[in-house]
């Protein structure tokens, strides 16, 4: 037998819409234009009531109005035909919930959680369709309703929990996801977890209707020492300018713990520290560290002896090697240059090695070694200086320029083609001009964050024109370019209006400078900085842990050769990597990216510290937290069996509505005319 | 009738165009044609021969023939002419003729193509020419609330009549009884006084506002112009009816109401009829779809009864 089904039946409340075509019906009859009459004398006087009830008139109009409407809003319903199996509607739907992530590794929980499931799987009665759903920070469906309780026993039996998160917000949207086709009489949600406080998600929802039962298997946690997080300082580099690394413990657990943190290096044992945390209990931790100036190094740090959460007594980190970005400063003669060098000099990461100089001495070796020129004040180059470095450019390097009083380009010969030319000088009223926001969607806007253009101030400017291949990232308020940019072969190139020299503007002084200049360096060079650790389950591009690893490094140079890639996982599978295909890390430790030629470049996954943070919350608590919301705006959820439908009925129904629509307004002109036409009482 | 304005005859044979048909003469448009084909057509056989009488009302000059009276000569233009003429005088009138007409909004209503206030136009146009053929002096006041324009009776101003017959325009409110009440406090010489209404207020009321100029010696003549559709409650399904007057609505299912406004109107007819009667009034129901001739008859009557009681 065929049922109809609807995924959104919540739209049929829509369907009250079609009382206002009859009340319009009904109000126009009763507000029409009165028909004059000499006097309502007698009429007043007649013994019973005059009015009229209201009345249907043009009842074929109505009829039309009403079926248009109602197959419209059957249509947005969602409606599809499913296969009712001559059993009609089964009497309930059970979505099993299953937690999965990290933290219900400890003690029996998850045996615990196991047990619940079960429990919720045989307990749904003979008639009832059960699901199995297993989640951590994403759910996956283990068992689907139409496969039974003998398929969810068995899935159940395969189940175990993984590395990752938790998320009872998407677990409940997964739930929802199998039930919003579902139509049942009762359909119930069954959730089995540890309930752990941090895994509680962005906004718990299920529909009103939906019975909600919690399966709580936290209870208190035993000791449970965790490494929460590992970064190195730089406010706190010792005198030889070594920067420590920083690592902060916890004891998760109810009662207190022991143990030693373990530092290794490149797998180099240091000395072990001796650990003491009360339940609850914070510390930070400063350790030596010396990582290796020319390769990334491995840092492990490990907590003795594990406990009941082992994958969180570890922690990895690659810390790449220091990769100082060369600047060369080609200065317009007779110029100082001090709020430049200044700046550069407060770079961090990367380190900035500015070297500055006159246009005169610029040699074309100089530019080679560069990663990213700085022309300030329009210096003027020779033929020769301005092929090398438009070459430099395309070759990868970056090319930042101040306009200034310099030679401007007095052919189009003479200029360069990896920058836009200046062109003349533009001295603004005494009060000045001022610079206009950052587009907003280039990648400098994002990176500055708060740091904004808008404060400075422009007395002097060189007019720019922005060509074909130049963008335009700010402009004065005026409405002129203050900013451009131009992509030339594989590098690009910034080139400002204005300078941050006295009397041109005072850009040097104004906060954004040092902030606008350091990320401007850092987005000209191309360069990536590399992740120290990533979570389980990231999702990585593959090219951009190669431009991490370095643009001229090993492996970039290997890749570039043609060598075939390679990931090796801690527990050593090698999995072959291609260019286009992301790289999913799930395995804490040290991953490794590899070329046929031996290059490599290592990856370092931890579990995340939120997963060892157990506080757990009240079943109730929970519970009350879980916001109900008008039935179906959840058949909506992407990916449920309904939405998933062909549609066909739907289409179908909204052309049958549109033509009935079609069909009365035609009767209506009809009407419309009928009535308009002059009635002669001969 | 058809759509050339042809009556057909009982017979099924084609009659000849009555111009005394409402709608015939609505078509004319010009009140003054009306009026005198409709009193010309209907009058015919029935009046005297004009004749020019003695009186004071001086008429014209006229050269002088042989057999007229030599009082008559105006030797006044004897002397500056050279030549004789004798004057003539308009003949003695026999009454003031006065035509009262309701201007109010009810009588603005028009289920066909006539309007109860056009009919009444034509009506009291054509009895306006034919007393002044009768050589009645005749005046017209128009009235709702109260009187809006009076044209004192005199001879010869039919075209004055005419005209403002042209002139009236509907108007908001209604008092016939202070409309009449002040007609008659008016110095007005005995005469005939036509009241063309709707009289759509209490018969009793009417009657004796009516009575009012009956007892300052006048002779009255009420017509009641009444639509068909009005009459009947011929209207087309339940409609909201507005009411001219007020602009007071009312929705109506015409079906339902239909008898018992009938009898109430009726009744209403009836009790106006019988009140009039009682305050020595004549009164006249007419119905716009009624030819004019039965006005004119009734007014006919009227006049010659009077010409008999003096």
């Amino acid at each position: 037998m065929i049922g109809l089904g609807l995924s959104a039946p919540w739209v049929l409340a829509a369907a009250a819409a079609l009382a206002v075509p009859i009340i319009a019906h009904l109000a126009r009859h009763e507000d029409r234009a009165g028909q004059g009459f000499p006097s309502l004398m007698f009429l007043r006087r007649v013994p019973f009531p005059a009015r009229a009830r209201h009345r249907l008139e043009d009842r074929v109009l109505l009829a039309l109005r009403a079926l248009a409407l109602l197959a419209l809003v059957l249509a947005f319903a969602g409606p599809y035909l499913r296969d009712a199996d001559g059993a009609a509607v089964p009497p309930g739907d059970t979505v099993v919930l299953l937690d999965l992530s990290y933290s219900m590794r400890l003690g029996d929980r998850f045996a615990r959680a196991r047990e619940a499931a079960g429990a919720a799987i045989a307990e749904s009665g003979a008639d009832a369709r059960v699901a199995l759903i297993g989640f951590d920070s994403a759910p996956r469906t283990l068992s689907a309703l139409e496969d039974g309780r003998a398929a969810a026993q068995a899935a159940l039996a395969r189940a175990a929990p993984g590395v990752h998160g938790t998320d009872l917000a998407a677990a409940l949207q997964g739930a929802w996801r199998l039930l919003a086709a579902s139509a049942a009489a009762q359909r119930r949600v069954v959730l089995v977890s540890d309930l752990q406080a941090a895994g509680v998600g962005a906004d718990p929802r299920l529909p009103e209707g939906v019975e909600l039962a919690l399966r709580a298997v936290g209870g208190t946690p035993p000791a449970n020492l965790a490494i929460l997080a590992a970064w190195r300082e730089a406010a706190a580099r010792d005198r030889d300018g070594r920067t420590p690394l920083r690592v902060r413990v916890a004891n998760t657990g109810g009662e207190a713990a022991a143990g030693t943190l373990q530092l290794a290096v490149d797998g180099l044992q240091a000395a072990p520290q001796a650990l003491e945390l009360a339940a609850g209990e914070r510390r930070d931790l400063t350790l030596p560290l010396f990582p290796a100036a020319d390769r990334a190094t491995r840092v492990e740090l490990r907590l003795d002896p594990p406990d009941a959460l082992a994958l969180d007594d570890a922690r990895y980190l690659v810390l790449a090697p220091p990769r100082p970005l060369h600047v060369l400063l080609v200065r317009e003669a007779a110029r100082a240059d001090a709020y430049l060098t200044a700046a550069l000099a407060l770079a961090r990461d990367p380190i900035m090695r500015s070297e500055a100089l006159d246009a005169g001495q610029l040699t074309v070796q100089q530019l080679q070694r560069a990663d990213v020129i700085v022309l300030d004040g329009t210096p003027a180059l020779d033929a020769s200086l301005r092929r090398a470095l438009d070459a430099r450019v395309a070759a990868g390097a970056g090319l930042l320029a101040f306009a200034g009083d310099g030679a401007a380009a007095s052919a189009a010969a003479d200029s360069l083609a990896a920058l836009p030319v200046p062109g003349a000088r533009v001295d603004a009223a005494a009060a000045g001009i001022r610079l206009g926001p950052l587009a907003r969607n280039h990648p400098l806007a994002r990176k500055l964050d708060s740091a904004r253009l808008e404060g400075v101030r422009v007395w002097r400017y060189r007019a720019l024109q922005a060509g074909a291949n130049d963008a335009v990232l700010a402009r004065h308020d005026d409405g002129t370019p203050a900013l451009l940019e131009r992509v030339h072969g594989e590098g690009r190139s910034l080139q400002f209006a204005t300078s941050p020299a006295r009397g041109w503007s005072d850009l040097a002084v104004d906060p954004v400078f040092v902030p606008l200049l350091l990320e401007s360096l850092i987005h000209l060079s191309g360069r990536v900085a590399a992740v120290p650790e990533h979570a389980p389950g990231s999702v990585l591009e593959v090219a951009a842990q190669i431009a991490a690893s370095g643009r001229d490094g090993p492996l970039a140079r290997a890749v570039a050769a043609g060598q075939t890639l390679w990931l090796r996982t801690p527990s050593g599978a090698m999995q072959r990597v291609r260019g286009d295909t992301p790289l999913r890390l799930d395995e804490p430790g040290f991953h490794e990216l590899r070329a046929d030629g031996g290059a490599q470049w290592p990856l370092a996954v931890s579990v995340l510290s939120a997963e060892s943070t157990l506080d757990a919350l009240d079943a109730e608590d929970f519970a009350a937290r879980v916001r109900r919301y008008p039935h179906a705006q959840a058949a909506f959820v992407p990916g449920s069996a309904a939405a998933d439908g062909d549609g066909a009925l739907a289409r179908a129904l909204l052309l049958l509505g549109l033509g009935l629509l079609f069909v009365e307004g035609a009767f209506a002109a009809r009407a419309t005319r009928r009535r308009a036409a002059p009635q002669v009482h001969a | 009738m058809n759509a050339h304005g042809i009556r057909d005859g009982v017979d099924g044979r084609l009659a000849a165009p009555r111009l005394l048909d409402p709608l015939v003469l609505a078509r004319i448009g010009n009140l003054d044609l009306i009026a005198r084909g409709v009193v010309d057509g209907f009058v015919s056989g029935l009046h005297r021969a004009r004749n020019l009488g003695m009186s004071t009302d001086f008429a014209e000059h006229r050269p002088y023939s042989p057999g007229d009276d030599v009082r008559r000569i105006d030797w006044r233009l004897f002397a500056r002419s050279d030549r004789l003429h004798v004057k003539t005088f308009e003949a003695e009138t026999n009454a003031d003729l006065v035509l009262a007409l309701d201007a109010s909004r009810s009588m603005d209503y028009a289920a066909g193509g006539l309007s109860k206030l056009d009919y009444a136009r034509m009506l009291l146009a054509s009895l306006a020419h034919l007393g002044s053929r009768q050589r009645d002096r005749v005046g017209l006041a128009s009235f709702a609330s109260a009187l809006l324009e009076v044209v004192p009776p005199a001879a010869g101003r039919r075209d004055a009549v005419v005209a403002a017959l042209e002139r009236v325009r509907p108007t908001a409110g209604a008092d016939l009884a202070t409309a009449l009440d002040r007609l008659g406090a008016a110095r007005l010489r005995r005469g005939v006084v036509v009241v063309v209404s709707d009289f759509y207020l209490d018969a009793e009321q009417a009657a004796a506002a009516l009575g009012g100029l009956r007892a300052r010696g006048h002779d009255v003549i009420a017509f009641q112009v009444l639509d068909r559709a009005e009459r009947e409650l011929d209207l087309d399904g339940p409609c909201v009816l507005e009411d001219l007057e007020t602009g007071a609505r009312m929705p109506v299912v015409p079906e339902r109401v239909r008898a018992a406004y009938r009898t109430l109107l009726r009744e209403h007819v009836q009790a106006l009829g019988d009140a009039c009667i009682a305050h020595g009034v004549e009164f006249v129901s007419l119905d716009t779809a009624a030819p004019l001739d039965h006005a004119l008859f009734r007014f006919l009557s009227e006049r010659a009864r009077a010409r008999r009681l003096r």
